[in-house]
This record gives C-alpha cells, sequence and structure tokens, in this order.
C-alpha cells in the first residue's frame, strides 16, 4: 500500500488563447500510492480533469515533471505514452465512449490486442471480466446504442480492465447514470480496487467519493486539502460523516 | 434575414465542403462557359471574320484551259454576284522547312499568289507585319504563327524535289478558305512581283493555275453553288484533269470548326462531370450536416422556425457557394482566355477573341444554378419530413445494428487491417460517393491519355479515322498510267500499290440528292484502311457503299437502290455497306473501278498508292520516281507525311486541353479526399481521442484510415481506368457521330491505363495520408473535449 506508482512534482498546465493565460493547475505535488483508489473533487472548474489527464499521460504538463514507478513519463514522445497508457492505464469516461460502430466484445477485444496477440486468451479474458461485472453472453455481440447507459459503463470498465493495467482512471463514471445504475458501476470499481489495482476517480458526488481511501480537493489548480478515509466499508455512517464535514470545511 | 443567418453560419461550420464545392463550381464554370461561349458564337465570329475582308463564297482553282466556260457557268447561277480571278502557281508535291527552327520538312501543296495584285475579294490585311517587306517575303496563313510557332523574319525553305527557295515570312494573313491545311491541305502564299515572277518562270515549282473567287448573295447556301458548279463543269469539261480544287464557304467553314467543336463538346461534358461530382458532395455535405445537426435542426423547429424555413436556410447556403464558386470560375475564365484563344485560333486558323457573352453567362449561370440547387433540394428535403421531438431525440436513425464485420475475436486480420476494414465497411456511404468520383476521374483520365495519344503521339488510328490510306507516297499520273503504275509496283523498297481514285459524286435517292467524296478502286480488301463499319465494301459494278452522314441525307439505308448522275449518265448501284470517313464532313461514298466504269467507259485509275517496306526512306523514295519519270506528267507526294501535317495544327489544342484537364483532375481528386478524410476526422474525432487514450497511437489510426481508403481509391482508380480502356472507343464514337463515325479504333495504351491507376492511387492515398497526419498534432483527451464538429 505503501509504494508510489505514480508522482507528479511541481505540475504546472497553463492554457493560452492569445494574450489570455489560463492557469489551470498551479504547483501540484501528488503521490499515488499503489493500491489507492483516489477521488479527486473540486468545483467546476478546479481543474479536476486537467489533472486526471496529466497524470495519465494523455496530456502533457506545462512545467512539472510526472514519475510513473520512477520513470519520468512527462518527457514521453506522444507515441511512447500511447505504449505507456495502453500497458499500464486504463480509463473510464462519464460519456462512456464505446466505439458505436463495434460489438461489445470487439469494444474489449481493441485494447487487449493493443498489448497482446493471443486473440482467444483476450477474448476468453474479456468474457470473464464481463461475467464478473454482471453481464450475460447475450450482450457480446450487441451494439453499444442497444445497451442501457449503465451497462455500457460496466462495458467501458472491463475494456479498462481488459489489460490489467496498474491504474484505472475515471473521469466521474456514474455523472451520466441513474442512481442504480451508478451504484452497480461503484461496486464493480470497488471490486476492481480491492483486487489491487489503483483507481484515480474525478468526481462531484458525495456517494460516490465515498468508495475512496483518499480524497484530493482541488481549488484554483492548487490541491488545498486531503482527506484519508481508510478501506471502504459498505454503509457506514461515520464514513460519510467524516467525509460530509471535510466537504463542508472546504465549502462545497 | 434570419435563414441567411443559418445560412452563414452553416457555411462558417463546413469550410471544408464549402472550399470544395465552391473550386468544382467554378472549375465547371470554366469548362461550361468557355465550351458554351466557343460553341455558339464560332458561327458568327467566322463570319464577321469573313465579312471583314469580303471573303470569298466559293473558290476554283483550274490550269486555265476552261475560265471563259467557268465563268459562264458562274454567271449562270442565280446566287451569283461578282467574281475576280488572277493567274497564280499551283504546287502539287512541295514542301516546307522552318529553318530557324530546323524542324523536319513536311509536305503540303502551295498556292502562290501575287501580293500585289489588286483585288476586292478575301483581301490581304497583314499580321505582324514586317517593318520593310523584302524581295523574297512572302505572306503566310496565320494558321502558321499561332498553330507551328512562326515569327515575322522567319525563313521558311520552300522545296520541290531537289529545288529550294528560301522565303522570307513578312507577315501573316487571315482566310478562312485557307485557314488551316487540316481542312484543304494547302498553302496559300501571298509574294511580291518580283519573287512571283521567278517562280512563274521556273515550272519545276509547280503549274501555272486561275484562281477564281466568287462573292454570292446568299453565303448561307454556299454549298449548293458549288454542287451546281460541279455538275455544270461535268459538262463542258467531264475529265476534268486540270482542276485543282473547288472551296465553297459553307464547307470549309464547317470543316475548320469540327476539330474545336469537338475539343469544346468535350468540355461541357467535362464539366458535366464536374457538377456531376459536385452534386454527389453536395449529397454527402448535406446528409453529414443534417445528420451532424439534427438537435440544432430540431431546436429551431421547436422554436418555432417551419421545415421549409430551415430548407431554405440550406438553400440559400448553396446559392451563396454557388454566386462565389460562379464569379470565381468566370474570372478564372477571363484570366486564362489567352490559353483558349490559343487553343480555338490554333484549331480555326483565324485569330480569336475570347470575350464576355452575356447570354453566355446567363445560360451557364442558369445551367449551374438549376442543378446545384436542384440536388441541394432533394438532398435536404428529408428535413421536411423530421418532427421537432424526432430531431431532438436524434431523429435520423444513427445507431448501427449492422453485421458485426471481421469480428475481433476470430478475424485473421491483424488488429490495423481489422478497424481499417470495419473502418472501410462503415463508412461505406462515404466510401462510395468517393469511389464513384475517383471512378469517373480515373475514366476521363485514360480518356485523355488516350486522346493524347492518338491525336499527337501515333496518329495512324486518326488517320484511319480521317478515312485516309496509310500509304507513303501518291503518284498522280495523267498519261501512261498503267505502264508507270506497274513499273513503281515493281520498283525496289515496294511492299504493295493500290490504284484508289476519287470524285465528287451526287447520289440520289428518292428525289433527294447528297453529295459524296467517292472513292474508285477495283478491290477494296487491298487498302490498308478498312472504313467499312456495316455490311461489306462494293464487290461488284452495281454495288456502292456510303458513309451514314450521305445514307441520313438521302433517307435511305442498306438494300436501297441509289444512282449517280456522272455526265448525263445516270448508273443504279445497291448499298450493300456504310462507311465512315472523317473527312469531306463525313459525306463519303465507294464504288468499283467497274463500277466506275458503268459511269465513264474511259475510265482510267490516276492514283496510285504506294506503301514502301519498312526501313525505305520517302524521301529518297520520291526522289527516285521524280528522277525517274522526269519527262513523264506526273505528280509525287508524300502522302503519309502530308496527313501527318495536317493533323500536326491540332496537337498544340489536343495538348493544352489534355493537360488542363489532367491537372483540373488531379486538384478533384486531392480537394474531395480532402473533404473525405477531413470529414471523417471531424466527426470521428472522438472515437479517434478515446483510441489514443487507450493506447493506439498517431501513426496506428493514420494507418487505419489509410487501409480503409486503399480499397477504395486503388479499386475504383483501377476500375475507372479499365472502364476507360473499353469505354474510349465508344465514347470517341459518340462524340463524332455527328460527323458520321460510328466506329472509332482509337489505341489505348495499357501502359497509360495502368499509369492512371498508379498516379490516380498515389494522388489519393498521398492526400489520405497527408489529411490524416492532422490527428497526430492533437492531444487524446482535447480530441473529444472539444467534441463532434
Amino acid at each position: 500500500m505503501e509504494n508510489t506508482i505514480l508522482k507528479a512534482e511541481m505540475l504546472s498546465k497553463t492554457y493560452s488563447n492569445g494574450s489570455i493565460m489560463q492557469h489551470v493547475l498551479k504547483n501540484l505535488n501528488i503521490d499515488i500510492k499503489a493500491g489507492d483508489f483516489t477521488v479527486i473533487m473540486g468545483s467546476s472548474g478546479s481543474g479536476k480533469s486537467t489533472l486526471l489527464y496529466a497524470l495519465s499521460g494523455m496530456d502533457k504538463p506545462t512545467l512539472g515533471k510526472i514519475d510513473f514507478k520512477g520513470e519520468e513519463i512527462s518527457k514521453y514522445s506522444n507515441d511512447r505514452l500511447a505504449v505507456f497508457r495502453r500497458k499500464h492505464c486504463g480509463f473510464v469516461f462519464q460519456q462512456i465512449y464505446l466505439n458505436e460502430t463495434m460489438s461489445v466484445l470487439d469494444n474489449i477485444i481493441i485494447s487487449g490486442l493493443l498489448v497482446s496477440r493471443d486473440k482467444k486468451a483476450i477474448a476468453a479474458r474479456a468474457k470473464e471480466l464481463l461475467h464478473q461485472v454482471g453481464m450475460t453472453e447475450v450482450c457480446y455481440q450487441k451494439y453499444p446504442s442497444q445497451l442501457s447507459g449503465g451497462e455500457a459503463q460496466r462495458v467501458a470498465i472491463v475494456r479498462a480492465l481488459i489489460n490489467a493495467p496498474e491504474i484505472v482512471f475515471a473521469d466521474e463514471p456514474t455523472g451520466a447514470l441513474n442512481s442504480t445504475n451508478a451504484i452497480n458501476v461503484l461496486d464493480v470499481m470497488t471490486e476492481v480496487n480491492a483486487s489491487g489495482q489503483s483507481i484515480i476517480m474525478v468526481t462531484h458526488d458525495i456517494k460516490t467519493a465515498r468508495r475512496a481511501n483518499r480524497i484530493l480537493y482541488l481549488k484554483d489548480g492548487v490541491i488545498i486539502d486531503e482527506l484519508k478515509l481508510g478501506s471502504y466499508v459498505k454503509d457506514d455512517p461515520k464514513r460519510h460523516k467524516i467525509l460530509r464535514e471535510f466537504l463542508e470545511r472546504m465549502g462545497w | 434575414m434570419k435563414i441567411l443567418m443559418i445560412a452563414t453560419n452553416n457555411i462558417r461550420k463546413a469550410k471544408v465542403a464549402t472550399a470544395t464545392l465552391i473550386i468544382l463550381i467554378a472549375i465547371a464554370t470554366i469548362f461550361l462557359y468557355v465550351g458554351i461561349s466557343v460553341l455558339s458564337n464560332l458561327d458568327t465570329f467566322i463570319d464577321g471574320k469573313n465579312a471583314e475582308t469580303n471573303g470569298a463564297h466559293f473558290i476554283s482553282i483550274t490550269d486555265g484551259s476552261h475560265d471563259a466556260a467557268i465563268d459562264q457557268i458562274y454567271e449562270s447561277i442565280d446566287s451569283y454576284v461578282s467574281s475576280e480571278r488572277e493567274e497564280g502557281l499551283m504546287s502539287m508535291s512541295s514542301k516546307y522547312q522552318n529553318v530557324d527552327t530546323g524542324e523536319e520538312a513536311y509536305s503540303l501543296s502551295t498556292l502562290f499568289l501575287n501580293r500585289e495584285t489588286p483585288r476586292d475579294i478575301s483581301r490581304v490585311t497583314i499580321i505582324d507585319e514586317a517593318a520593310q517587306i523584302p524581295e523574297n517575303g512572302v505572306i503566310v496563313p496565320y494558321v502558321l504563327k499561332i498553330a507551328n510557332g512562326y515569327k515575322t523574319g522567319d525563313t521558311l525553305k520552300f522545296m520541290v524535289d531537289d529545288n529550294t527557295t528560301e522565303l522570307e515570312i513578312a507577315g501573316f494573313y487571315e482566310d478562312l478558305m485557307f485557314a488551316s491545311p487540316s481542312n484543304v491541305s494547302m498553302y496559300k502564299l501571298y509574294v511580291g512581283d518580283r519573287q512571283f515572277d521567278e517562280l512563274m518562270n521556273q515550272p519545276v515549282y509547280g503549274s501555272k493555275c486561275s484562281y477564281s473567287a466568287v462573292i454570292t448573295d446568299d453565303i448561307d447556301n454556299t454549298e449548293a453553288f458549288e454542287s451546281q458548279f460541279t455538275k455544270d463543269l461535268k459538262t463542258v469539261w467531264p475529265e476534268r484533269t486540270g482542276s485543282y480544287a473547288t472551296l465553297s464557304y459553307g464547307t470549309m467553314k464547317i470543316g475548320v470548326a469540327v476539330f474545336i467543336n469537338i475539343i469544346m463538346a468535350v468540355l461541357v461534358a467535362f464539366s458535366i462531370i464536374i457538377l456531376a461530382i459536385a452534386a454527389i458532395v453536395i449529397k454527402f455535405s448535406t446528409t453529414t450536416h443534417i445528420e451532424n445537426n439534427i438537435k440544432n435542426i430540431g431546436a429551431l423547429e421547436a422554436m418555432g422556425y417551419t421545415s421549409g424555413q430551415i430548407l431554405g436556410s440550406i438553400l440559400v447556403e448553396y446559392l451563396m457557394i454557388t454566386a462565389v464558386g460562379f464569379a470565381m470560375g468566370l474570372g478564372a475564365s477571363v484570366l486564362i482566355s489567352p490559353v483558349i484563344t490559343n487553343v480555338v485560333s490554333s484549331s480555326i486558323g483565324l485569330r480569336w477573341t475570347t470575350g464576355i457573352y452575356p447570354r453566355t453567362v446567363l445560360i451557364s449561370l442558369a445551367v449551374i444554378m438549376i442543378s446545384v440547387l436542384g440536388i441541394s433540394y432533394f438532398s435536404a428535403f428529408k428535413i421536411k419530413k423530421i418532427t421537432p421531438l424526432a430531431a431532438l431525440r436524434n431523429g435520423i436513425e444513427t445507431h448501427h445494428f449492422g453485421k458485426n464485420r471481421a469480428p475481433l475475436e476470430r478475424t485473421k486480420l491483424s488488429l490495423n487491417m481489422a478497424m481499417g476494414y470495419k473502418s472501410l465497411v462503415f463508412n461505406k456511404r462515404q466510401n462510395l460517393i468517393a469511389g464513384l468520383i475517383i471512378m469517373m476521374l480515373s475514366l476521363v483520365t485514360v480518356f485523355s491519355f488516350a486522346a493524347y495519344y492518338n491525336f499527337a503521339v501515333d496518329k495512324s488510328a486518326m488517320i484511319k479515322l480521317i478515312g485516309l490510306e496509310t500509304a507513303e507516297v501518291q503518284v498522280t499520273a495523267t498519261e501512261n498510267e498503267e505502264t508507270i503504275f506497274d513499273e513503281i509496283a515493281a520498283m525496289p523498297g515496294v511492299e504493295d500499290t493500290v490504284k484508289l481514285d476519287s470524285f465528287d459524286g451526287v447520289i440520289k435517292y428518292d428525289k433527294k440528292e447528297s453529295g459524296a467524296s467517292t472513292r474508285i478502286t477495283e478491290d477494296y480488301s487491298r487498302l490498308k484502311v478498312d472504313t467499312c463499319v456495316k455490311g461489306r465494301m462494293p464487290v461488284n459494278d452495281n454495288e456502292i457503299a456510303l458513309t451514314s452522314i450521305v445514307l441520313n441525307k438521302l433517307g435511305a439505308q442498306m438494300g436501297d437502290t441509289v444512282s449517280i448522275d456522272y455526265n448525263g449518265t445516270t448508273r443504279e448501284f445497291l448499298v450493300v455497306g456504310v462507311t465512315q470517313q472523317f473527312n469531306m464532313l463525313g459525306r463519303g461514298a465507294a464504288i468499283t473501278t467497274a463500277g466506275m466504269k458503268k459511269l465513264m467507259p474511259v475510265y482510267q485509275e490516276k492514283n496510285l498508292m504506294i506503301y514502301l517496306v519498312d526501313g525505305e526512306n520517302t524521301k529518297s523514295f520520291v526522289t527516285r520516281i521524280n528522277n525517274q519519270y522526269a519527262n513523264q506528267n506526273i505528280q509525287t507526294a508524300s502522302y503519309f507525311e502530308s496527313i501527318e501535317m495536317m493533323l500536326d495544327s491540332f496537337e498544340a489544342s489536343i495538348k493544352i486541353v489534355v493537360t488542363g484537364c489532367l491537372g483540373i483532375i488531379a486538384v478533384i481528386i486531392v480537394f474531395v479526399m480532402f473533404l473525405v478524410i477531413r470529414v471523417r476526422i471531424l466527426r470521428e474525432r472522438t472515437r479517434l481521442g478515446v483510441s489514443k487514450a487507450l493506447g493506439f497511437t498517431s501513426n496506428q489510426l493514420i494507418g487505419q484510415i489509410l487501409i480503409s481508403q486503399m480499397p477504395v481509391i486503388i479499386g475504383a482508380s483501377a476500375l475507372g481506368a479499365v472502364a476507360g480502356y473499353f469505354a474510349t472507343n465508344p465514347l470517341m464514337a459518340l462524340m463524332l457521330a455527328a460527323n458520321g463515325i460510328l466506329n472509332c479504333e482509337f489505341y489505348v495504351d495499357p501502359g497509360l491505363v495502368l499509369l492512371t491507376i498508379l498516379g490516380i492511387s498515389m494522388l489519393g492515398l498521398a492526400t489520405v495520408l497527408i489529411v490524416a497526419n492532422s490527428i497526430r498534432k492533437i492531444s487524446p483527451c482535447r480530441m473529444f473535449e472539444e467534441g463532434v464538429d
């Protein structure tokens, strides 16, 4: 639990539009430990998604450095970052972003084939993971538009997990789901974390944040505070209260 | 006003499609405007040119032996007004060489006239006149300047056998009758008094001739004048051995315009192809626009806009695009007018001036507006069927329930190949559109290459189309013909000889009649060029083959009996075949020598076509014949060379038109592929972003796009090129149908077909690669933050 897997030092991200400079992230320092379920919270425009994208190597920081297991990934070329992401990261998005033109199974296998050429093994693992998230064989050849939002997000989670990534990045994964589907998805994420994979998740939702063992609160591009919640225990009222008090202190 | 706002907003959002359409419309406008302006104004232009110099309506060149009789015939024809007669020098076997460029000498008959003879008909107005005309100065046809690149001051070497006279070009003149050697294979040259006398006093250069020019009161019916003249002349001069040429204004005008009319018809056809491509782009971008903006359309409808207003905004959008494209095209037409002037002038041998013709502008605008707005209306019409609620719910079916092609679990394809294949299938509509466009362009490219090859590189198919024999040498004898011809046939270096004559016949059928250049030979199977396209050539003395132009004019068909009237003798002939020929405006006939002897029992062949063995030098062979028969009355011509020379005047025009067409084809391919890929990248921005986030590299994604386009581009260019290979001749025949051409045998080089496939594929794929490269510049998160365009 104490091994640092991802580390950002003096991380800054500035967007410029003509003469207008927008400093979205300002000299952030973050350590993500292996097995952590980290939630990043903050008001709209605080830089949560920008931080998530920077940490995952989807976007390059303006200043500062990001290390993954001691290797500085912020210096990588775009192609090397792509290889890094396919091997070590999984992604879950609010808008799900499954490829509408491909079947459920193909949406998952496509990620697996980036790392391995063993189609049979990838397909078997995809089916196993789909089974784990409660998706039956009936869904395999369906297209995303034939799934409910919850089902689609569970497929997206399986896609994120197909290469057994060390870190799963999730950007408001329950944001577009109804409460029942949101709980299902969070249960899956919690199970993933319980199996040892780190999760870094951006959310606005207190119920979602409750699943994390660590909350980072971002304001104007700076982490203004951090809350350690310990391992998730279902229906723990004390955990909810601590989190609410923390967020109230942050001005939530 | 609000509709205008929506329309301008639509244009701003679809910049690439707008730019592509503007360019397509501009190109279509150039071709359409130029094509129509030349086609519709050429007739008036030629008449105007002729009027400027009081050009002759009819010309007769004879040996002077029947001048009085000819003048009487003129006066007996109702439409006759006035005539002028002057002495000239006729050289049937002359050759020319441009000393300044050092080009190969070419054969062409020559008529020398005295520049200083006062004349009121066909006055000589000199273009680029030398400051001081030298004693050996010569005024030459304008075609030599525009098509052959001669300049004032150039030295023209005039040769007959081994005798040479150097003439200095002192200016150029325009005269429809002698405008282009492709029309009448003869130069009319004006030289000064002294030079004229010098030439006239040297019989070796040719024979004295009598040149008469006639003005009639009906310039539109000069062919009737010619027909009457020919008929009457036969009664007073049956054998007409000293009649060198009769030319009527009407025939010459049509002849001069034939080639440029074909070129302009090609341009108009090309503009229609481009409009068809524009229609495909409109259909494609309208459908894409509706799909991408379905929610906006729903919102507008919810706000109270009617579907008619939204449809109106799309029409206004295309109206604005068309207006801009048309204005650009019209502007470009003015800019390229020197090129068009050059093409037209070198084809007709007269100084064409390209102007702005308001009527043509309006016709072109109407054609383009109606085509573009019509297609836009039908493409966008489905908006009328969309309810606001359906639109807000993404009313048009975007869900994909198709068969899962190449499931990744089972496919043997690599990941990138499989993704490329999936993309190919998923984007089938756009791919079909791109494929259709590439196919059409590939076909046009092969057609253009073939036209260039056959007009400019290897002219034998063209010569065959004209209906001429491919003999290297032609000998005309007026005495001891049989002995001379037999001796020539036995000469070393001769592969074969065929006696082939022709006369201007009048064919009659059921009270209708038609003039026809009637060929006479004993056995048509011995000719090297088979002009028969239906039935067979005549074998017996009562058989005739006619061109479709003559048949149509007579209202006759194969199996009918027509008659030929010759010097008061009328004989009937059974039509046994249909022939084709481009020369003599497609009016031709063929009978056997035995058939001719029925009309004229004392008929004797006078022309011998000589085919030389491979490697035999035409020039030295002609010299040998001239030396051998120096004391006989014969005329020798390097036949094939002079035909090639005739066709050379088209070469420059064909080169410009083909180069222009190929350049435009390249531009269209680049723009269409640019549009297809750009739109695809914009539409699939999110998918591409997610793919990058999942770990696909830019190269992989670019590769997938390239793989998905390869079958479309290569397949379509191959299909189009192969279609071009097979369709070139039928298309060419279709274009020349007005000249009675039913069958065309142009050589379509398989190498050029392959080159077309390679060239178009490389160009298309290079464009795809360059446009797809834009994926590289965008970071994955920003790609889906920005959303779909």
